[in-house]
């Protein structure tokens, strides 16, 4: 969505506003980070990166997108005393990345990452297109997402925001911090397997 | 099982990619439409 969108199709923009309410959805959910942090942060090398740079072991920024989304949902589905056993079916909208999502995510359905598909109560991912059937819900997430955007660049809050807000609205925010320590992380994952899900052959 | 839908933005002025979305029920999502 852009400022172009917003303006040329007002009603449908306000219509979409309205579907979100507290009763309509359980909650929202937002993750954000600065690209160019991500991309440093993502070049990095070192003796523990088996001489591939740490983002060649976690995938691209929209792979981190949706595994920091994964993270944030679970995260609060293990506080959740209603939803705290709940699988969930995680649903984006079609990208040119999601060769490289279904490449990392899709590893969830081997035995050896049982543990983590728990952990993030996965049970499926999908990519849709956003002009299909499921169009309307889409947009709704981008309506969200593009005001949050909008906040951060002009520092005030749109109505159209406030509104939003009024549904449980719970947002993580990935410094270079996070996003090492995530990348980091992601090493360890593949510490036994490799990007196929093969164990590694024992050194002699 | 719940479901979580999900779509980006990109503010190419400061960089900033926001992944947003929505978690719903069945029910929540069917009620949607």
């Amino acid at each position: 969505m852009n400022e172009a969108h917003h303006l040329k199709h007002p009603a449908v923009y306000q219509e979409l506003i309205g579907l979100i309410r507290p009763e309509a959805v359980i909650c929202g959910l937002s993750v954000t980070r600065y690209l160019k942090e991500h991309k440093k942060l993502a070049e990095a090398r070192s003796e523990y990166t088996r001489g591939q740079p740490l983002g060649y072991w976690f995938g691209g920024a929209y792979t981190y997108a949706t595994g920091a989304m994964m993270a944030l949902c679970s995260g609060w589905l293990n506080k959740s005393p209603l939803y705290c056993d709940e699988q969930v079916a995680y649903i984006f909208e079609n990208s040119p990345h999601q060769g490289n999502v279904n490449t990392f995510w899709g590893l969830l359905d081997r035995p050896q990452y049982a543990d983590r598909k728990q952990q993030n109560h996965y049970i499926s991912h999908t990519f849709v297109d956003g002009k299909g059937p499921l169009g309307s819900v889409l947009q709704m997430c981008d309506i969200l997402a593009w005001n949050l955007n909008k906040i951060q660049r002009e520092k005030s809050k749109t109505p159209e925001l406030n509104s939003l807000l009024l549904t449980p609205t719970f947002y993580y925010h990935h410094g270079p911090k996070e996003i090492s320590d995530t990348l980091h992380g992601a090493l360890d994952c593949w510490e036994q397997f490799d990007k196929k899900g093969n164990p590694y052959l024992e050194d002699k | 099982m719940l479901k979580l839908y999900a779509d980006e933005s990109v503010d190419n002025d400061t960089s900033l990619m926001n992944l947003s979305g929505y978690l719903m029920t069945e029910g929540q999502f069917i009620a949607l439409d």
